[in-house]
């Protein structure tokens, strides 16, 4: 039965029972020639695409190039159906929708109820023109509202509806989450990995697969932090290979455990897009499922968490790099280090070599020149021959002496000399080293003696102390004047702390106060005209300085000291 | 007095005989390592002068040979070196039965007094 009202052609009628219904559904389908609108509730769309007759009538419509759009709430159960909408149209989900009508661009129609793919029972038609703009504007209203189809289809195939943040506790729940998240990352991935035993888990779940998938197939940045070992380390680094290979981005590093705070080791990190993060709780680690070992999890998208989570990403992996740099360093140092040894020991060995090969000459150059100077092994020489003889001697055993030094300073430079220490008398140390050398006072009549406390036991290497005091003497012995009236004196005292100074004094030329400080430098000579005079090197007294050094004493010139030089050291007790 | 001079320098060999031969010291020199070892084996001599710087066999090896063959104690060696005394192998050499050592460059009396040590 059909009711209406007319004025002229304009009317409103409403349809009853199968027949009519579609007749006039039918006839409103094909009247539309640009643009249809469609607002219906969630049973429109198994009959729209479940009836043959309408779906053919819609895919018409779509086919006649009409724009079509769709409202409609898209659920669970019409998913496929809508999918099949939007085929033929622009489809937008609202929640709630109720009523349905459609209206193109003279005409209107409605209907009450749908039942699921059957056939409409009633309909109402109007062509008026205030009802059909009226429901336009309704319409639009709608539309206006609505989301798209995708971000609804979108939440519902992939299951999960959340708030800005949300608390999970069904680890079923949280495994799924994690996969889809991953899953559905566009930009960027960055993950951290609290124990070895979560990367195996999250292995057997296939998060790794997933993102190597994600950074090869769709090109996504993707960087993770996860304790490592041999193992894990070699999986990571043939996917990071195949990575690189092809021009993608992925870096995983290690991360240590003792450079991350307590909380980091119990928890896994999931950021997607920087929009998004998943912080996930272990439980118990020593679980092989993840399932057995995750307890809660937090899911946000609000920004200051996915921030904050973001900064403890970004600071770990800042101190990857520093931990990278600092092994670089390390390793450099170390090459270096290896190459100074080398060095040292190249050094060392060339200048014992030069030692040696300076003292075999000087073997026959020595035992001719003592030799020729006694008659009985090669006959008596004259007078003039005696004296060259003799002063080829004496520059012979300076070469010696020179050859030694230069051995000896270069051994105290590297420490490497060996004291073998022992407690010594130092009164005998003292007098025997006077008998030695008193050979060489006799030439300028010098007055060589000691003054000290006797039976005084001092822990030191005798022969180098007897060097020691040796140099000193010779070097007195050298500024001493000429003519007589020389007088070197070896003094011993005694500290209330049972260490001893020595004193080397003499009445000679005396040094300049503003000299006496580099005096115990290498080849600083006081006066470099009289020292070349006198003979000496400049070696002496540093490597006296070296031995005294070694024991643990000082050694230095003694200002105090008028007319002449006083060299004084300490040998303290106990080194 | 019979003494075996173990140098492969013959400078320093014709002095140390010059030296030794005017003390009445009978002086033979070889100047090669292998044939220094068959001489110190196959001969008795008071005191062998053993150089240890010479190329391919030197003295350090014939002083370990005679150390293996355990012929030390019976044959006086004196260590003629122109290394510093306190050189670790030369310590070691006197703490496992070198009877002495003179160092290069040696003053004749030096030479003459080590080796008299050793006349019988």
């Amino acid at each position: 039965m059909i009711y209406s009202r007319n004025s002229g052609s304009e009317k409103t009628e409403v349809s009853h029972g199968p027949e009519n219904t579609t007749k006039t559904v039918l006839e409103f389908l094909s009247n539309a020639r640009s643009a249809l609108d469609i607002c219906a509730d969630s049973s429109w769309p198994s009959v729209a695409m479940g009836v043959d007759v309408y779906r053919n009538a819609l895919r018409d419509v779509s086919v006649r190039g009409v724009k079509l759009r769709v409202v409609t709430e898209i659920t669970k159960d019409n998913l496929s159906y809508c999918k099949e909408v939007r085929k033929v149209g622009e489809l937008r989900h609202l929640d709630g929708v109720k009523g349905n009508f459609g209206v193109s661009e003279k005409e209107y129609t409605a209907s009450a109820t749908l039942e699921e793919a059957t056939l409409l029972q009633q309909v109402i038609y109007s062509n008026v023109k205030e009802i059909v703009e009226q429901q336009q504007y309704l319409f639009e209203g709608f539309w206006n509202r609505a989301i798209p189809a995708e971000t609804k289809i979108k939440e519902l195939e992939e299951g999960i509806i959340l708030g800005d943040t949300e608390v999970i506790q069904v680890p079923l729940k949280i495994q799924e989450l994690f996969i889809q998240l991953v899953k559905s990352a566009k930009e960027e991935i960055l993950l951290i990995l609290p124990t070895i035993n979560a990367f195996y888990r999250e292995e057997r779940l296939g998060i790794i697969r997933l993102l190597k998938e994600a950074t090869l197939e769709r090109n996504i940045d993707v960087r993770a932090l996860t304790p490592i070992n041999e193992v894990i380390e070699q999986k990571v680094w043939s996917m990071m290979a195949l990575a690189v290979d092809q021009g993608k981005n992925l870096d995983i590093r290690p991360v240590h455990m003792t450079s991350a705070g307590v909380t980091v080791t119990t928890v896994t990190i999931l950021v997607i897009d920087r929009k998004v993060s998943l912080v996930i709780e272990k439980i118990d680690d020593s679980k092989e499922d993840f399932i057995d070992a995750t307890g809660s999890a937090t899911y946000s998208n609000s920004k200051p968490t996915v921030l904050s989570y973001i900064s403890i990403f970004e600071s770990l992996w800042q101190q990857t790099e520093l931990y990278e740099h600092v092994k670089e360093s390390n390793e450099k140092l170390e090459k270096a280090n290896k190459y100074l040894l080398a060095t040292e020991r190249a050094k060392e060995e060339f200048i014992s070599m030069i030692s040696h090969e300076l003292k075999t000459p000087i073997v026959p150059l020595k035992g001719y020149a003592q030799m020729l100077l006694r008659p009985k092994f090669m006959g008596a020489v004259n007078e003039k021959q005696k004296k060259a003889i003799s002063s080829m001697l004496r520059n012979i055993e300076k070469l010696q002496t020179l050859v030694d030094d230069v051995m000896d300073v270069y051994k105290l430079d590297l420490g490497k000399i060996k004291f073998s220490k022992s407690y010594t008398d130092i009164g005998n140390l003292i007098n025997q080293t006077i008998a030695e050398l008193r050979p060489l006072t006799f030439a300028k009549q010098i007055d060589l003696s000691a003054e000290m406390i006797a039976n005084v036991q001092v822990h030191c290497d005798p022969d180098r102390i007897e060097q020691v005091l040796s140099n000193l003497i010779k070097n007195s012995i050298d500024f001493v004047p000429d003519k007589g009236g020389g007088k070197i004196t070896v003094r011993v005292e005694k500290d209330n702390t049972n260490n001893l100074t020595l004193t080397v004094e003499d009445n000679g030329i005396g040094i300049k106060p503003e000299k006496t400080d580099k005096l115990f430098q290498k080849f600083y000579q006081i006066d470099t005209g009289a020292t070349r005079r006198h003979g000496g090197t400049g070696l002496g007294l540093v490597i006296c300085r070296g031995i005294v050094d070694a024991h643990g004493g000082k050694i230095w010139v003694d200002k105090t000291h008028k007319n002449g030089t006083a060299i004084k050291f300490t040998l303290p007790e106990r080194q | 007095m019979k003494v075996l001079l173990i140098d492969d320098n013959k400078d320093i060999n014709e002095m140390v005989c010059l030296c030794l031969e005017t003390q009445d010291i009978t002086v033979k020199v070889v100047d090669e390592g292998r044939e220094g070892l068959r001489s110190i084996k196959e001969n008795h001599f008071d005191v062998v002068l053993l150089d240890l710087a010479m190329p391919g066999f030197s003295g350090f090896d014939i002083f370990k040979a005679l150390k293996d063959e355990d012929l030390l104690k019976s044959k006086n060696i004196v260590i003629f070196t122109a290394s510093s005394v306190t050189d670790n192998e030369v310590q070691e050499m006197l703490l496992t039965g070198a009877k002495g050592v003179l160092k290069k460059p040696i003053s004749i009396d030096d030479l003459i007094e080590t080796v008299e040590k050793f006349r019988q």
